[in-house]
């Protein structure tokens, strides 16, 4: 298979990336089942010069297993995309590096990047990868959609050209307190969090709507990534005397771990948190009351209640997610919350309504999106906000209706 | 080839680096290539530590991590300017590796290897706990550019402000392991205790190595910190200091290019190879091995060799260094001599007593043997004059003063000099080298200027040269100045070793059974040596199973039997003692007879 | 103090002393210290692991199999990394660097194979990690068993230094030409001291997975805990290493309840640097003379 690809703009081209793409295609440890399909090429009839997109997503490394999957909604859209005819004319093709879910990785891959002319990039996930992130496609005028819920990550003034097509911790800090004071009337309150970006500014947003309430955390624990298990934080969350517990968890061990421990001390509190907590392995891990009261935040558009239901589009999107990822490893929530769908959505729109690819007037046309349906809920920016989705999108859902059939790998109960 | 064209290609080498960005430069090399040259840094100071000085370190990558910090901490939180903040990271880097350091003196190297890969663990579990200090896992973003005279510095003069350091600390680095300091290191490596008789302190020179590789991780953290623009703790995990230690042998350690060559294939490697990138680690674990089991001098001395095959395949003759003349034929000064005062001493090792309470005086200036059958005490006895045993009772003066307690390094400084029963030669080096090894405490220059190559160490280096030439003239051995000692036939290696003992101007010479394993002419050129040695007015104290020899040179002698002195006086006096002649020379009648 | 803390170090030090004691047997007829002996361990658990999770195996033949296994891994490094280095030279420390290169070896190959997600581990019927309380100490009959087998293994250890083929094994240690003068086989001992030693580890894994998970960060955690207990303890002593277990698996427990968790290494460490300093053949080794 030749790659006819021509950087765009005339930039000089270090040559070596077309053969290491194709290499990397090849030679890719089966992370999920991703068909060469999905490389997005235009069939052969259609010549014109593809659209580079940089495609930051971890395959190998500590956290790959945990978010090497959640870019599947951005294949599916360059999918639809390109069946459309691209974005004017020309079809969408993913320059992808690995970064290792590394914070150290992303200056080198944004320059390498840079040099082969691309100016828009999806990825990388997590907030701490993303901050190091933008610190270089900021000066770079790079525009940019992360996987990260990180609240500075959604600041339009330290950050212009990247845009934050997920909720973010404020957002959730506000639901998961909220759920447990006001909901549950609980008042004892701890919080389990990762020592990251994402994590910190989380328990930062808990913090503060619990003082809203009136309340102090009782207890805060934070686990370094590496941390081999988790017992001695479980432990001291558990001597605290607990009524509720937040858990700001975004990786598969650790969420796995942290129940791990909480069944072996017996101890089943109340839990709100990070969709991270959707692990559907948990069903094997532990008993049923373990996670009989763990809810997590999600969007509206993909719950089901008494009385409402995911649309037919959510549903539509459910049936592909399915097809390009049939082993299930059981994330299905977080794969479904993945921001790249939307983003390349309203990218095209925007592009098309400007009629140029040209970086600065794709950014203000972005920075002005009022209203657009998206598949998740509702996007607005505006030039100092680039969070896209309003409280009102998100709510918090129960973890143990992974296993109703009407789930459909993707949906879960509204938390009552 | 000639110093000349050396020094015109490296001139032209650089010029090359220098330049290169104008033909090949995109912004993804020269970040590539500034990182190269930071890493190059680091290696070139581990190269010192573990190459040179037989250190095994896997901690330079906490070095670096507080380098980075320092400056990444100082521009972004508290607004420092780069360069100042430089000079902090340097600072902070060379305390925490003196504080690494200290465990290397009490314990030996293997132990010391692990301390340090936990201490590197430990750093990198501290700057992701201490968040509000470090960042957390999300480390310092957005370290500005250094400012130079208002200008920001772009990555094109990043890249050369990293070429130049790199060019500035090959240089002094060159210069530093010419001196006196390189052939310290390389004795503590090769062999402590000839370094020890030589008056090193093994203590100060680990740590100078330490520290000199320490204030190097951490310039190179500096600098790190500027090209990445973000820190974070991911970028020093364990791994990252087995990378550095990987780099060093993989070009060859203890070669001066080693690291550079290390660090050239160590970064290309992965660029040609992006397809195994998964594979990475295993291809350089893989390496390692190798690479220590079938060419331990690594790249370099791979291609050294290889360069040796071609030149004799080429038919071209063998570079020979300049000949080494001694400088004038003055006669070498006369000498001072200590006398020595053994009273009592006792030895114990377990259960066995190796000396009970031996007891003998050396007046200054004259030759004294010490002789007696095999586990006599004779060695345990000068081990102890020279500070190698502790004593357990008795006294020793030296020119009158307690040498008791004394580390051996500060005896030796004190004037007194030996040989050892085999002889403790660096391998590695030149004789010429070894022989310099001894001049080691007669020098005065300080580390900082030998690194600079100032005007006083190279007069201090010019007037040791000229010693040693004359030594090793003295003894004989002006033809075979550059080769390796190790390569050097049993008996010229003692000559080399006395010529050694020699430099260092000893007032008390102490000779470990000098004459065994010696030819006939040998042992006829070694009486002369002595002969004159003695004449020149040191106190020389020798132990020997040559009695003839003996008889010939000495003034005195003292017979040990046991652990205690059998008979003391002059030769003829002694050799002619019932006692004597019953209990060591048994029933074999006469002098001359050799016990070896 | 709290007692689940007085449990949880005993635990955690009776593993620490278990890899000490690998680390020991290996040491005594080489004078190597092994590099890759936390890999070892770490392999024992995702081999032990792969057999008893994931193929569904009892846990008996599981561990059997790891040991086995492993112990032939140990016997390969041998073989490679360690008698090459110590027939070129028998006291130099290039082993330190092959030991090092076989361990980067493992963990990537393991980290391949496996991937990185931790492997839970059910403990062998009727054994479980579920607590149950006893004179207010949350304990399970799982912890409970750890601390017995290795006490169990310690003195089984030493017992056998006591026989003739250990006696042999501690003569090549203090001077390997003397004992091939005396007719014992040097490189046969220490072959088989490899061996032993990583069945030692991979027991050693198979028995800490259910409660410390297998994956590949098991490795680097071990080997500096163990090298800590071996170190403290006196290297070459296994009964001081069972005490030295035992203390930093305190020194860890109290760290962690009064500092944070993230302090644990930090505390192991210093504990360690001080008690080196202080003595640096470890609180029950013998100094050796210096030969000159």
């Amino acid at each position: 298979m030749t790659n006819s690809r021509k950087p765009p703009f005339g930039l000089q081209r270090d040559g070596s990336i077309d053969r290491r793409d194709f290499l990397r295609t090849a030679g890719r440890l089966g992370v999920g089942a991703f068909g060469l399909s999905s490389l997005g090429l235009a069939s052969a009839a259609n010549a014109a010069d593809p659209f580079n997109i940089g495609w930051i997503r971890p395959t190998t490394g500590r956290l790959a297993s945990s978010f090497s999957y959640l870019y599947i909604g951005g294949l599916i859209a360059i999918e639809e995309i390109n069946a459309a005819g691209g974005i004017m004319g020309r079809p969408i093709a993913r320059i992808e590096e690995d970064d290792e879910a590394s914070p150290a990785k992303e200056p080198a891959i944004v320059k390498k990047l840079q040099g082969s002319g691309v100016n828009f990039i999806a990825g990388p996930t997590g907030s701490s990868q993303s901050l190091s992130s933008v610190a270089t496609t900021t000066p770079g005028k790079i525009i940019q959609a992360t996987y990260a819920n990180g609240a500075e990550l959604g600041d339009g003034v330290k950050y212009p050209y990247h845009y934050q097509c997920t909720f973010n911790t404020n957002q959730q800090g506000e639901i998961a307190v909220r759920y447990l004071v006001e909901n549950q009337k609980l008042k004892k309150i701890g919080i389990l969090q990762e020592n990251t970006a994402f994590g910190e500014q989380a328990t930062a947003a808990s913090r503060a709507t619990l003082k809203k309430l009136g309340l102090e955390p009782v207890k805060v624990e934070v686990y370094p990534l590496t941390a081999p298990d988790l017992n001695s934080y479980v432990g001291n969350l558990r001597k605290a005397g607990l009524d509720g517990l937040i858990c700001w968890i975004a990786s598969v061990p650790a969420a796995a771990m942290a129940f791990n421990a909480m069944n072996s001390q017996k101890w089943y509190p109340p839990i709100t948190g990070h969709n991270g907590l959707f692990l559907d392995a948990l069903f094997e891990l532990v008993p049923p009351e373990a996670i009989a009261h763990v809810y997590g935040t999600m969007y509206r558009s993909l719950m089901w209640s008494d009385t409402t239901s995911p649309g037919e589009r959510q549903k539509a999107f459910a049936k592909k997610v399915e097809g390009f990822y049939p082993e299930g490893k059981g994330s299905g929530v977080p794969v479904a919350n993945s921001p790249y769908y939307d983003f390349l959505h309203v990218l095209k729109m925007v592009i098309e309504g400007e009629k140029s690819f040209e970086p600065e007037k794709v950014k203000k046309a972005l920075d002005s999106v009022k209203g657009y349906k998206g598949l998740l809920g509702t996007i607005n920016f505006t030039p100092e906000n680039h969070t896209a989705i309003g409280i009102e999108d998100i709510a918090l859902a129960s973890v143990s209706s992974g296993k109703d059939p009407r789930a459909m790998g993707i949906f879960r109960e509204m938390a009552k | 080839m000639s110093s000349r064209t050396r020094s015109a290609l490296l001139v032209a080498l650089a010029v090359v680096l220098y330049l290169a960005p104008f033909a090949v430069g995109t912004e993804y090399r020269l970040f590539i290539a500034t990182q190269m040259a930071a890493y190059v840094l680091v290696a070139v100071g581990l190269n010192l530590l573990n190459g040179y000085g037989g250190q095994v370190s896997l901690g330079h990558g906490a070095l670096v991590a507080i380098g980075a910090y320092a400056v990444a901490i100082a521009t972004v939180d508290h607004h420092w300017s780069f360069w100042p903040a430089a000079l902090l990271a340097m600072l902070a880097a060379s305390a925490v590796g003196a504080v690494m350091a200290l465990p290397a003196f009490r314990l030996s190297t293997w132990y010391f290897a692990l301390i340090t890969l936990g201490f590197a663990e430990v750093v990198g579990g501290l700057l992701t706990e201490w968040r509000e200090l470090t960042h957390g896992f999300a480390g310092v973003v957005g370290v500005p550019k250094p400012v130079l005279f208002g200008h920001e510095l772009s990555s094109l003069d990043l890249y050369w402000l990293a070429l130049t350091l790199n060019i500035a600390a090959l240089w002094g680095m060159a210069n530093l392991l010419a001196s006196r300091f390189g052939r310290a290191l390389v004795g503590v490596r090769d062999n402590p205790v000839a370094a020890t008789a030589s008056g090193v302190s093994l203590v100060r020179i680990k740590m100078l190595a330490f520290v000199v590789s320490a204030a190097m991780a951490g310039l190179s953290g500096a600098l790190y910190a500027v090209q990445k623009t973000v820190v974070t703790p991911d970028d020093f995990t364990a791994d990252f200091s087995i990378f550095f230690l990987l780099v060093v042998v993989l070009g060859g350690a203890g070669r001066l290019w080693g690291p550079v060559v290390g660090a050239v294939v160590f970064f290309l490697v992965p660029e040609l190879l992006a397809a195994l990138q998964s594979w990475r680690m295993l291809i350089y674990g893989t390496a390692l091995l190798f690479l220590m089991l079938y060419a331990p001098h690594g790249l370099v001395g791979a291609m050294d060799v290889g360069w040796q095959h071609l030149r004799k395949w080429l038919g071209l003759p063998a570079v020979t260094p300049p000949p080494v003349v001694a400088t004038s034929r003055q006669t070498v000064e006369p000498v001072a001599g200590e006398a020595l005062s053994v009273q009592g001493v006792e030895k114990r090792f377990g259960g066995v007593t190796a000396l009970a309470g031996v007891s003998l005086e050396v007046a200054a200036g004259t030759t004294h043997a010490i002789v007696g059958p095999n586990g006599s005490g004779k060695t345990t006895l000068l081990n102890m004059i020279s500070g190698f045993y502790p004593i357990d009772a008795g006294s020793i003066l030296v020119d009158g003063r307690s040498v008791v307690g004394l580390a051996p390094h500060r005896i030796a400084r004190r004037g007194v000099g030996r040989t050892f029963q085999t002889p403790r030669m660096l391998p590695a080096l030149s004789v010429l080298d070894n022989i310099l090894l001894g001049a080691y405490p007669a020098e005065r220059q300080s580390a900082l200027s030998a690194t600079l190559r100032l005007p006083v160490a190279r007069r201090e280096q010019a007037a040791s040269l000229a010693d040693a030439s004359r030594y090793l003239d003295f003894v004989g051995l002006a033809d075979r100045a550059h080769e390796a000692a190790g390569e050097l036939p049993h008996g010229q290696q003692r000559l080399a070793e006395i010529a050694r003992a020699l430099v260092g101007r000893p007032r008390l010479l102490l000779l470990d059974e000098p004459a065994a394993g010696l030819s006939l002419d040998e042992l006829d050129r070694l009486g002369e040596l002595i002969a004159a040695i003695g004449r020149l007015g040191t106190t020389v104290v020798i132990v020997e199973h040559h009695l003839e020899l003996v008889a010939n040179i000495c003034s005195s002698v003292t017979v040990l039997e046991r652990g205690a002195v059998l008979a003391s006086g002059t030769p003829a006096e002694v050799f002619s003692h019932p006692q004597v002649v019953a209990a060591y020379m048994g029933t074999q009648a006469g002098v001359g007879q050799a016990a070896s | 103090m709290d007692p689940d803390l007085l449990v949880g170090a005993l635990t955690a030090g009776s593993l620490y002393a278990l890899v000490a004691m690998g680390f020991n047997i290996l040491y005594r007829p080489t004078n190597v210290f092994n590099f890759a002996q936390g890999d070892l361990v770490m392999l024992g658990a995702m081999v032990g692991a792969t057999f008893i999770t994931l193929l569904g195996l009892p846990w008996f033949v599981g561990a059997v199999l790891a040991m086995l296994a492993v112990a032939a891994l140990a016997l390969l490094e041998e073989k490679v990394a360690v008698a090459p280095v110590l027939n070129r030279s028998a006291t130099g420390h290039g082993w330190v660097i092959t030991t090092l290169a076989v361990s980067m070896i493992f963990a990537n190959v393991v980290g391949l194979c496996w991937g990185p997600d931790p492997i839970a581990v059910k403990p062998p019927w009727p054994l479980s990690t579920d607590t149950f309380e006893v004179l207010g100490a949350n304990v399970s009959t799982y912890q409970i068993a750890i601390v017995a087998v290795t006490i169990v293994l310690v003195l089984g250890v030493e017992a056998f230094y006591a026989t003739r083929p250990g006696k042999a094994v501690l003569a090549v240690a203090e001077d390997r030409d003397a004992a091939l003068l005396r007719g014992i086989n040097p490189n046969r001992l220490s072959s088989w001291s490899f061996f032993l030693g990583g069945g030692i580890a991979a027991l050693t894994g198979v028995l800490a997975a259910p409660v410390l998970y297998a994956s590949t960060g098991l490795g680097p955690a071990l080997l500096l805990k163990g090298f800590a207990s071996a170190a403290v303890g006196g290297i070459g002593n296994n009964r001081g290493a069972l005490i030295a277990g035992y203390i930093i698996g305190l020194a860890e427990a109290i760290a962690a309840s009064v500092l944070s968790p993230g302090y644990q290494l930090a505390a192991t460490f210093a504990v360690m640097l001080v008690i080196l300093l202080i003595r640096p053949h470890g609180l029950f080794g013998r100094p050796e003379a210096r030969t000159v």
